[in-house]
């Protein structure tokens, strides 16, 4: 997972050499926002807790309030977008949006069509235990525990591969993240492996119990690489929504108080 | 260095040989994946990629193969990835259905357009109606080129979503002009060859959406518009999108055995007599996409829809499920759909169908 880590590090590098290159001043697409005041969000509301409609039709989760910051910090209104997964990217390739927000993870391969922000949260799999400490390094604090996973999941593959090196460790595998809260609480297992946000909400219904990222995923904003002056000024306004504390809280106020700090996996 | 590099890539190529045929063991005939060799540069890696799926005891892949990688300019054919895909695929006894898209840069203009200097402004599944008879053309090499290897090619892709008709609006009568000139091209390269039609995308778009269009309201259109003529096995694509496999389906909602409410369609429209080939179907484990399914359930209703097909859906052949394996991770919802990682580790949903394809 550090490779992801790097790329977002290698793909910030290459944008300050655009950002030397391009004849800014042909930026249609950034003269058009600034002269409609608006910043256009597509999303795809079928991602929650990041993105998602209610009963009324309104949008809502982590990342449309995260939009909905930023534009403001941008100091235009934002509109949001409806639009599949698929066609995430490439509504602002052909100028459908502006901006592209739906848990959407960087991709080396789409580089060349649009550019991706620095990372605002790291989704991924966490190690969850009711004890106080996760010991580092973590392959030998595992070693000789009862170890809980969900069926098929992630951390199923995580303890395969453990099982496959023949470590000394105990699987047991259940078929729902319920599941694996209550061997956990009942001391059937020691430690467990959940996606993040899962992990969080056990976290929060278990305030004692310890977790820390097994895998990190960073989810990142796209913007068509037309346009090298909005991918700046989103890479400014996310800085400051950072640095001022309103993106922390904001993450604590979706995932708890662990999620706030973004870390990447040890 | 520049030595190195000369020898290095044509020598790795060639120490990748054949070998042997295989013949696929298995016991569910109806058992096929969806591969996605398209962007796998190595050909160790395609060979173990199939090898992983004739291991599992799949008879059948669908791949996807771009035009835009075979005729990047107007008339000069370079084959060499579609012939690796196919002769491993073939000396692993796996049947390919081939689908053919993605359309290259000079193709989405007309002969008397402009394609604009600073590069394409239209996406590579623009086609317009001046290069239906260059995508014919192409469609009429591919077939002739594989005779004895390629029995079935799909035609298009998800035409009623405007991702996939090059974020134009949807037009199922257009569609139909296009299948009509395509399906006559794959004809004369190859008589025998079974055409697949139709895939449209299972969606509930509302009239006037600028995303696409209600599936069968399209597919209907479609048959109004002279469909039955443009194909000869329908293609159908049905994702169980969080929903049991057996649950019955529902004008209002989406399923797997939405697949039967296409073929009532077929069957009212008078092509009943033709056969069905679910090209994409499957169910997704992402932790946060809400038509998705916890990891365990996937597994079961994935094992569940292969049997569900073959017990209830005697006008059906294979079921193919999205996706086998991707050469990279997209590291989004896409990946929980996958059966086997990028690095060619096996995922759990693989051992279990692995497990199912050998039982009687």
């Amino acid at each position: 997972m550090k490779q992801s880590v790097f790329a977002v590090l290698a793909m910030l590098a290459a944008t300050a050499v655009i950002f030397a290159t391009f004849p800014v001043e042909e930026d249609a697409i950034w003269l058009d926002i600034q002269n409609r005041q608006t910043l256009v969000f597509a999303v795809d509301a079928t991602f929650p807790p990041f993105s998602a409609l209610d009963g009324n039709g309104n949008y809502g989760g982590f990342d449309v309030e995260l939009a909905r910051v930023l534009a403001k910090e941008m100091g235009l209104t934002p509109q949001f977008r409806l639009v599949s997964f698929d066609s995430l990217l490439g509504a602002t390739v052909v100028r459908q949006a502006d901006v592209a927000i739906s848990a959407i993870v960087l991709q080396p391969a789409r580089t060349e069509e649009v550019y991706f922000s620095t990372p605002y949260f790291n989704a991924g799999t966490r190690l969850i235990s009711p004890q106080q400490q996760i010991e580092r390094p973590v392959v030998d604090w595992l070693l000789g525990k009862t170890i809980v996973v969900e069926l098929g999941s992630q951390g199923d593959v995580i303890v395969r591969r453990l099982e496959k090196a023949q470590l000394d460790v105990t699987v047991l595998r259940v078929s729902s993240v319920m599941e694996l809260e209550k061997t956990l609480a009942t001391g059937q297992a020691e430690v467990g492996l959940a996606d993040v946000v899962a992990a969080f909400e056990i976290i929060k219904a278990n305030p004692t119990w310890t977790s820390t990222h097994a895998e990190t995923v960073p989810y990142v904003m796209a913007s068509a690489k037309q346009s090298p002056l909005l991918h700046q000024e989103i890479e400014v306004a996310l800085t400051q929504l950072e640095e001022s504390g309103v993106l922390p809280d904001l993450r604590q106020k979706w995932f708890g108080t662990e999620a706030s700090v973004l870390s990447f996996a040890p | 260095m520049i030595v190195v590099l000369a020898y290095s890539w044509p020598l790795t190529d060639k120490l990748v040989t054949l070998g042997e045929p295989q013949l696929v063991q298995t016991q569910k005939s109806n058992v096929c994946f969806h591969t996605r060799l398209t962007d796998e540069v190595e050909t160790v890696k395609i060979q173990q990629t199939l090898s992983l799926v004739r291991e599992a005891g799949a008879t059948a892949i669908v791949e996807y193969f771009p035009w835009a990688y075979v005729e990047g300019a107007q008339g000069q054919l370079n084959w060499y990835h579609s012939d690796r895909i196919i002769d491993i695929a073939h000396q692993n006894g796996i049947e390919v259905i081939a689908r053919i898209g993605v359309v290259p840069t000079w193709a989405r203009y007309a002969a008397t357009e402009t394609i604009p200097a600073d590069g394409s402004d239209r996406t590579d599944t623009y086609l317009p109606p001046e290069r239906y008879a260059d995508y014919a053309n192409y469609i009429e090499a591919f077939t002739s080129r594989y005779q004895g290897k390629i029995n079935y090619v799909i035609l298009w892709n998800e035409p009623n979503l405007a991702l996939e008709w090059g974020f134009r609006q949807v037009d199922p009568e257009e569609h139909v002009e296009m299948l009509r000139i395509a399906y006559a091209g794959a004809k004369r390269g190859n008589p025998e060859i079974q055409v697949l039609g139709g895939a449209v995308a299972p969606t509930l778009e509302p009239v006037g959406s600028p995303n696409g269009m209600h599936d069968l309201t399209f597919l209907e259109r479609m048959y109004i518009a002279g469909f039955a003529e443009t194909y000869d096995i329908l293609s159908i694509h049905s994702y169980g999108l969080g929903q049991a496999h057996n649950i019955a389906p529902d004008t209002a909602g989406l399923n797997y055995r939405r697949a039967e409410l296409v073929r009532d369609l077929m069957v009212r429209y008078g092509d009943g007599h033709k056969q069905t080939a679910i090209t994409e179907s499957g169910w997704n484990d992402s932790p946060y996409w809400l038509h998705a399914t916890n990891p365990a359930d996937r597994i079961a209703q994935t094992i569940g829809s292969y049997q569900y097909a073959a017990d209830h859906w005697a006008w059906n052949t294979w079921v193919c499920t999205w996706a086998f394996r991707y050469p990279q991770r997209y590291y989004s919802y896409f990946d929980q759909y996958a059966f086997v990682a990028p690095d060619f580790e096996p995922l759990p949903i693989y051992s279990a169908v692995q497990n199912y394809t050998q039982q009687p």
